[in-house]
């Protein structure tokens, strides 16, 4: 690794040198309006020089000396040439808009850049500054509510967590449902490291949070099978391709620094009621504690006394008025979150060479006391192109990422969040706060609830430590053979290096001599390509775009996993401290050949066909049935070349496509029987012992499964470009989906997984961009995108109907899959009722539990964003609004709260009860009056209750900048100085569920819909400094 | 010029994909480098012998919670064996278990080593220690899957039929006698990797031959002359001679798991670390004991509290109480933790007590078996006492003197009706099976003996009846529904009421 660094720095240096000569001339190109024209670039006439512009439309470049002719284009405006004269040394450019031509170039599959007009399927696109405005320091939450048909959600885990990002709907019951990502070209690893399940646990992040989004130039979001096809078996879920930020030719040496401060306050939603206090009733008299143990057992059950203010016994052991303490337990536990970002980024480049050398530091501290995260980034594009029949583009990232004790989720141990919810509200959380006994280990202050960890003593001792080191590099060599004919290789690799430990510290109540668990892991992703292609007309107003190609992609995955128990000497965690339990070797290997091609025809710049194709083979499936054919087809018609338009309707294009493309390639070595010594045992009475290994049968026919998808597209522009709009309608259909199939036990397995599953989305999106006001000093732009997915669960497998994704902790609601219904559907209890339908009482007058019933579905179907933008001479404003409809949530904090007798509907009938009438099972009238205890916690049995419309709009994000002017700076060395104020999640403009943030799940995986103890909703306020020499 | 660059390029591609991939070939990749794909034969072997008695999970729920207090036994407050109440989870534990350990285990071995004649002995050994797993299936349900079974991996059966158990039975006995036969001394076997007998093939033989007992046996009711015919023909080949003869696995102490005692395993985890499922000896069990004084239960059984192994205080918990009388349950007696209940305590997967015990019956019933009803049951008496010296010297052993003294006391009915005589046998049967429910539960269905008084809970299923089976496991409902609705179309209601086809009434 140093070595490679060492290498690239040389040649940076060399390039560096080479840079000055002849004259310099400097330059602005702007438009109609007087506004810069990003990017557009700039070629001496007839001699090897060249520059491009910058974000203002400003360049800088050397010419021949003499008088000079320069031809400037970009795209979407008129090629124009300039005679630049012996003496000029400054001069100004306007282009004029080329309304046959929508501004947009995007990258599609192999980071090909084709022009939007051309595509026939929706393609999602960010640009860097909209994933940096708000400073999310994952980049995966960056997207959250930015592009139609992106549903992005993420665990309640902090900023290094991970995130679920689902392109229009999940296709597979058993696969992880997240897009392909691909940067610069390269397939990377994103593999979930670790999520808070049923049993709890932590959320260990997933790949994207290697990303510092101030690295990023750009993302294309390739929603469907027609866009995705290219990437064959990895294209089921879209793929979301990063572009880097690479230096400009031409440009010299500039130096862009951003720095960035947030502060993160937990937002408090609880809501408890602070009339009484701790104990269950006794023959239905509340009851107030003398003894502390009894007290403590109850710690978290607030059926007892009513709170007079007399003297009486509190949790920490002491004598203090009996009354209500813990109103602001969240604000007086978590703290203030810090996350503190800084970019150097150093670019230039002469005529042939560019270089963009960045250096990125993140550091966060939770709003979770004692959690913490930290990230360096080093990035470096270095690109050449020494004469017109060769180009060479190189990326090197290489990231540090270190996560000290991220906070452990849902289960209660360990789970910080699980008391300070649930605590009576006559305890201050702050009397815990000595979280150690006299030997170091937890102080007991929860009694028999020994799984329940004091929050203190968990935040306060190691419990988790992960350090992830990756290297991300690509080359890519271009080669034109002839004007239209092109060669280009490609190698790239994702290497990463993980170590991740888990500590029971000693002393830790439930297990006093504490375990220590660590795991090395090593995983690496290697694809090499080639590429042959032809860009050019082969008849009259005929144009072929079109490649063939072949990938070898190969993965290993090399590791080892160490548990050992009781510490021997308390308080020391390494591994040799410990009774050795279990070691185990990680490993896996495989490869995957393909050959692809793909075909862009264009007839007279508005009627497109673009068709492709691959075959890929792979190494885990049996070698008689390992291959599969993905094809493509889509098209493209832009009728307002063709038809007379009204005046105001300034553009339309109507697209279709179709694909069929792959997921969930199986794992390695899945084909055959393995053996291996049963639990880890390897002998009895000395005797070697060895067992089949597995209670699945390894079924050799396994194929990954199948997507396809059709979508038709109308794009249009109104009013000279002011208002553009894009509506897509698509169907997307999975088969043979694998499915784990129980099968009977006398077959000697419990499983086989089986290519049988059907699963069907379909939806719309809109999108809709308006430039409302356009003025010399005052803008305003607005962006709309709205996106609705209808899924279905058609079928699992000809003997199942149901397959539950998880269950909640309590076993009171699970999220499944069900035939005939959206996918993932939250099962909950309903009351027990007659067969008409009528809630049954029993003879005390208590609710009982009745059919579990589908309380609602797990994700939200409808999403959608809502911006807008205003600058007024130097001044911005950014207003970013996003919703989402039609989802549930199960909150476990409502439906233990009301067990347990926080909830503020509790208090309901605590003095003299509650009065029920109805009938019992036999049809007997219960006339009767239900304790308050009784009622709630009978209500809580029928847990359908605590399944919420988890609907919201809030007001995500916004942002507040100022550019210092120009004139303000001419006597400085900056170039440009830019300060802006964001905030996030200010304000929360609708929702219904009560206590819990509407977006509480705990983990990323399919099973979306559970909540429990979650950690609190945070509001973070931000400064970002810009500054360019 | 053009040529050479892309000479130069091709070149370039090919060693770029080449230096990507490793030494070893694309297919070859999927091999993994991590676990066996040839399996060590003789460990697999070893571990075979190990499931054949099954591991705590059926012994728990299996023999524990339904077989061992359905035949009274042991005893729980709110055993499902105790009360014959269903519980879905305990009921199929023994039929998922069988399946998915020993019987997967034994026919994976089977494909493997099917092809070659030196594993014939072992091949052998392996149908004999399959009879001893199906004839416990199909006594405990019914038909079962027999022969698609197993099948999983070696021919994708994954729904396999059921079979009658009239047909288990025929195959039952045809498989321990081409077996026993088949063994050959002559032949090489496993050496040491053999924890049942050290590879001694005539000692293999003797088992076979003393299983084709129990199973002939078993055959009374339904079809009397088959069973004479094999337990006579079983007999002349050569049967369990002394305690020496008895099947024993021996277990290691720890780690708790696979190797451990399965019966102690379970209790240990359940019961004396303060679970829920309370199980104690029956009433029944220590009162047979102590009434008669048999010096065997101060091995057997001590209390709880204590450890107190003296025989007058020993307790035994009636199978059909709702809660421990005086409200301790620490003063009842749970089964000896300083013998029995050892994790490192032996098995006794089969005992020369029990082939003297089933040879005592064939002489009552007047067939061929050498030697009088008497001196069987007398030997069976004898051996059932000094076999438990496989338990250790913690507690003193039986001596000669205690057993004649119990043999003078109890003589053998010799004089009394044939049905007397089988349930003194039986009843002493019953006790060399303990930590063998599922054998004394078949052998009560078959006898009626020891007389037992059923339990009459509110909650039971069997409207006061002892129960006549378990019921399946129910994802069989979900996961092999054509074939378990055929059998139980055949067999009768999956009820614990109904009756299997050798429970002829």
């Amino acid at each position: 690794m140093k070595r490679i660094l060492a290498m690239l720095g040389m040649v940076l240096l060399c390039s560096l040198s080479a840079v000055a000569q002849n004259r310099q001339i400097t330059g602005i190109v702007v438009d109609a309006e007087n506004k810069g024209v990003v990017a557009a670039s700039i070629e001496v006439q007839g001699k090897p020089y060249g520059s491009i512009t910058d974000v203002e439309g400003r360049f800088k470049m050397s010419v021949p000396e003499g008088k000079v002719t320069l031809n400037i284009s970009s795209i979407g405006y008129v090629t124009k040439s300039v005679v630049v004269q012996e003496n000029d040394t400054k001069i100004s450019v306007v282009l004029a808009e080329n309304a046959q031509e929508l501004k947009d170039v995007v990258v599609t599959s192999f980071g090909v850049k084709k022009q939007k007009k051309a595509l026939g399927y929706a393609v999602g696109e960010l640009k860097g500054e909209e994933l940096t405005k708000n400073k999310e320091i994952n980049l995966g939450n960056a997207l959250q509510g930015k592009i139609a048909g992106v549903n992005v959600s993420a665990p309640v885990s902090g900023p290094s967590g991970s995130s679920r990002v689902v392109i229009r709907g999940a296709t597979s019951a058993s696969g992880l449902n997240q897009p392909l990502y691909v940067v610069d070209g390269i397939p990377i690893d994103n593999s979930q490291q670790g999520n808070a399940g049923m049993w709890g646990g932590a959320d260990k992040g997933d790949g994207m949070s290697s990303f510092n989004p101030d690295d990023i130039a750009s993302m294309s979001v390739l929603k469907g099978s027609a866009a995705s096809a290219l990437y064959g078996y990895r294209g089921s879920n879209g793929v979301i391709l990063i572009t880097t930020k690479k230096g400009k030719s031409g440009t010299g040496l500039g130096v862009d620094f951003s720095t960035n401060s947030t502060f993160n306050t937990p937002v408090s939603l609880l809501n408890w009621q602070d009339q009484y206090g701790a104990g269950a009733p006794v023959n239905g008299v509340a009851q107030r504690f003398t003894n502390l143990q009894e007290l403590r057992d109850s710690y978290y059950f607030a059926w007892g006394d009513r709170y007079d203010g007399t003297p009486s016994l509190a949790l920490d052991g002491s004598t203090k008025p009996y009354q209500a303490y813990g109103k602001d337990n969240v604000k007086n536990f978590y703290r203030t979150g810090y996350s503190f970002s800084n970019t150097l980024a150093i670019s230039g480049g002469n005529e042939t060479t560019n270089f963009r050398l960045s250096f990125g530091n993140t550091k966060d501290e939770s709003i979770m006391p004692g959690t913490n995260f930290g990230r360096n980034n080093v990035s470096l594009s270095l690109n050449s192109a020494p004469n017109k029949k060769i180009s060479i583009e190189t990326n090197a990232q290489y990231i540090s990422e270190k996560s000290h004790n991220r906070p452990y989720l849902n289960d209660s141990p360990r789970n910080a969040s699980f008391p300070t919810t649930f605590l009576t509200p006559g305890t201050d959380i702050r009397w815990l706060s000595n979280g150690f006994d006299a030997n170091g280990g937890e102080a007991d202050y929860f009694g028999a609830n020994t799984y329940q960890t004091n929050p203190y003593f968990a935040t306060q001792s190691p419990l988790n430590d992960d350090l992830r080191k990756r290297f991300i590099g690509s080359a890519k060599v271009n080669y034109n053979i002839t004007e239209r004919i092109y060669a280009k290789a490609v190698i790239g690799i994702d290497d990463i290096n993980y170590e991740y430990t888990e500590i029971e510290p000693t002393g830790i109540n439930y297990n006093p001599g504490g375990s220590y668990e660590n795991r090395v892991e090593g995983r690496t992703e290697v694809n090499a390509s080639g590429f042959l292609g032809y860009k050019g007309d082969i008849a009259k107003n005929l144009s072929l775009d079109a490649f063939v190609g072949a990938n070898r992609q190969h993965n290993r995955y090399s590791g080892i996993k160490m548990k050992g128990n009781n510490f021997i000497v308390p308080f020391k965690y390494f591994y040799g401290n410990t009774q050795p339990d279990k070691t185990e070797k990680l490993f896996s290997e495989s490869e995957v050949n393909s050959l692809f091609y793909s075909a862009d025809l264009g007839y007279k710049d508005y009627l497109y066909l673009s068709l492709t194709g691959r075959q890929d083979w792979f190494s885990t499936l049996d070698p008689s049935n390992n291959s599969t054919f993905y094809p493509s087809v889509s098209t493209s018609f832009i009728y307002s070349e063709v038809i007379e338009l009204p005046e105001w309707m300034s553009y339309g294009k109507i697209r279709a496509g179709w694909g069929n493309v792959g997921g969930a390639l199986p794992d390695a070595y899945a084909l055959a029987l393995t053996y291996t010594a049963p639990d880890g045992q390897t002998d009895s009475l000395g005797q070697p012992i060895l067992g089949v290994n597995g209670e699945t049968v390894p079924n050799r026919t396994l194929k990954p499964y199948n997507v396809s998808t059709i979508e038709f597209g109308f794009e249009n522009t109104f009013f000279r470009n002011r208002v553009s709009t894009d509506l897509t309608f698509y169907r997307k259909k999975t088969t043979n989906d694998i499915t784990d199939a129980d099968i009977s036990l006398a077959s000697g397995y419990r499983t086989t997984k089986i290519n049988v599953g059907e699963i069907l989305n379909q939806g719309v999106e809109f999108a809709i961009n308006v430039k409302a006001v356009k003025t010399p000093s005052f803008n305003w732009s607005i962006g709309y995108n709205f996106a609705y997915n209808d899924s279905e669960v058609i079928g699992l497998s000809d003997k199942i109907t149901t397959k539950t994704l998880e269950g909640n902790r309590d076993s009171r609601a699970s999220v499944v899959l069900e035939k005939g219904q959206p996918f993932g559907i939250i099962k909950a209890y309903d009351y027990l009722r007659d067969s008409k339908g009528q809630i049954v009482l029993d003879t005390n007058g208590r609710f009982m539990r009745g059919d579990l019933i589908n309380a609602g579905r797990g994700v939200a179907p409808m999403a959608m964003g809502f911006s807008n933008d205003f600058s007024y001479k130097n001044f911005t404003l950014s207003v970013f609004v996003d919703a989402k409809f039609g989802g549930s949530i199960y909150s476990a904090t409502n439906q233990l709260g009301t067990r347990y007798g926080l909830s503020e509907d509790t208090v309901t009938g605590r003095e003299g009860g509650i009065a029920v009438s109805g009938h019992d099972v036999n049809g007997n009238p219960v006339n009767t009056t239900v304790s308050a205890y009784d009622y709630w916690r009978s209500y809580s049995d029928v847990t359908s209750n605590f399944v919420y419309d988890a609907d919201f709009i809030k007001l995500r994000a916004v942002s507040f900048s100022y550019n210092f002017p120009k004139s303000y700076l001419s006597k400085t060395p900056f170039q440009s100085i830019s300060l802006a104020f964001s905030a996030h999640n200010l304000w929360t403009i609708y929702d219904k569920v009560p206590n819990i943030d509407p977006e509480s799940n705990y983990s990323n995986s399919n099973a979306q819909g559970l909540e429990r103890a979650s950690m609190p909703l945070t509001r973070n306020y931000g400064l970002t400094l810009n500054v360019k020499f | 010029m053009k040529n050479k660059f892309i000479k130069i390029f091709c070149i370039a591609i090919v060693g770029a994909i080449t230096l990507t991939s490793c030494d070893k070939g694309f297919e070859d990749m999927n091999t993994n480098p991590n676990a066996l794909t040839d399996p060590a034969v003789k460990s697999m072997f070893t571990l075979a012998e190990i499931y054949v008695d099954g591991q705590d999970f059926s012994n728990t729920r299996g023999n524990n919670i339904y077989a061992a207090q359905i035949v009274q036994q042991f005893s729980s407050l709110s055993g499902a064996g105790s009360k014959y109440t269903y519980s879905s989870e305990y009921s199929g534990a023994l039929f998922g278990e069988s399946y998915g350990k020993g019987l997967n285990q034994i026919f994976q071995l089977l494909s493997v080593v099917k092809d070659t004649p030196e594993n014939s002995n072992m091949i052998q050994a392996c149908r004999i220690m399959k009879v001893f797993m199906f004839q416990k299936l199909t006594d405990t349900y019914g038909d079962v899957p027999y022969f698609e079974a197993a099948k999983g991996y070696n021919g994708n059966v994954f729904a396999p039929k059921y079979d009658t158990q009239e047909a288990i039975y025929n195959d039952l006995l045809k498989e321990l006698d081409e077996a026993g036969d088949a063994l050959d001394a002559s032949k090489a076997f496993v050496g040491n990797a053999d924890l049942y007998y050290q590879s001694d093939i005539p000692q293999w033989k003797k088992l076979a031959n003393s299983l084709m007992l129990r199973v002939a046996m078993r055959l009374s009711k339904v079809n009397p002359a088959k069973a004479k015919q094999y337990v006579e023909k079983a007999f002349a080949k050569g049967v369990f001679a002394s305690n020496d003869d008895s099947l024993v696995l021996q277990h290691d102490a720890g780690p708790q798991g696979v190797k451990t005692n399965p019966i102690t395993s379970s209790w240990v985890r359940n019961d004396l670390f303060g679970g829920e499922a309370n199980t104690k000896f029956s009433k029944t069990f220590i009162d047979q004991l102590k009434n008669n004084n048999d010096p065997r239960l101060r091995i057997y059984a001590k209390l709880e509290a204590t450890g107190d192994n003296n025989p007058a205080n020993q307790q035994g918990l009636a199978n059909d109480a709702k809660e421990f009388p005086g409200g301790d349950k620490k003063l009842f007696s749970d089964p000896n933790t300083s013998t029995v209940l050892r994790l490192d305590a032996p098995t006794l997967i089969m005992s020369y007590a029990e082939v003297e015990f089933i040879l005592a019956e064939a002489a009552v019933k007047g067939w061929n078996v050498g030697a009088s009803a008497q001196k069987h049951y007398e030997d069976g008496v004898k051996a059932a006492m000094q076999v438990l010296t496989i338990f250790g010297d913690k507690v003193p052993a039986v001596s000669l003197a205690e057993y004649n003294t119990y043999m003078t006391a109890h003589p053998f009915k010799a004089t009394g009706t044939e049905a007397q005589k089988i349930e003194q046998i039986i009843t002493q049967k019953w006790i060399v099976l303990l930590f063998n429910g599922f054998e004394a539960f078949s052998e009560y269905r078959r006898t009626g003996y020891p007389v037992l008084v059923p339990v009459n809970d509110p909650l039971g299923e069997t409207k006061g009846t002892i129960p006549r089976r378990l019921i399946y496991d129910q994802s069989e409902l979900i996961t092999n529904a054509v074939n378990y609705k055929e059998a139980i179309s055949r067999q009768g209601l999956d009820l614990m009421t109904t009756r299997i086809w050798w429970d002829k009434q």
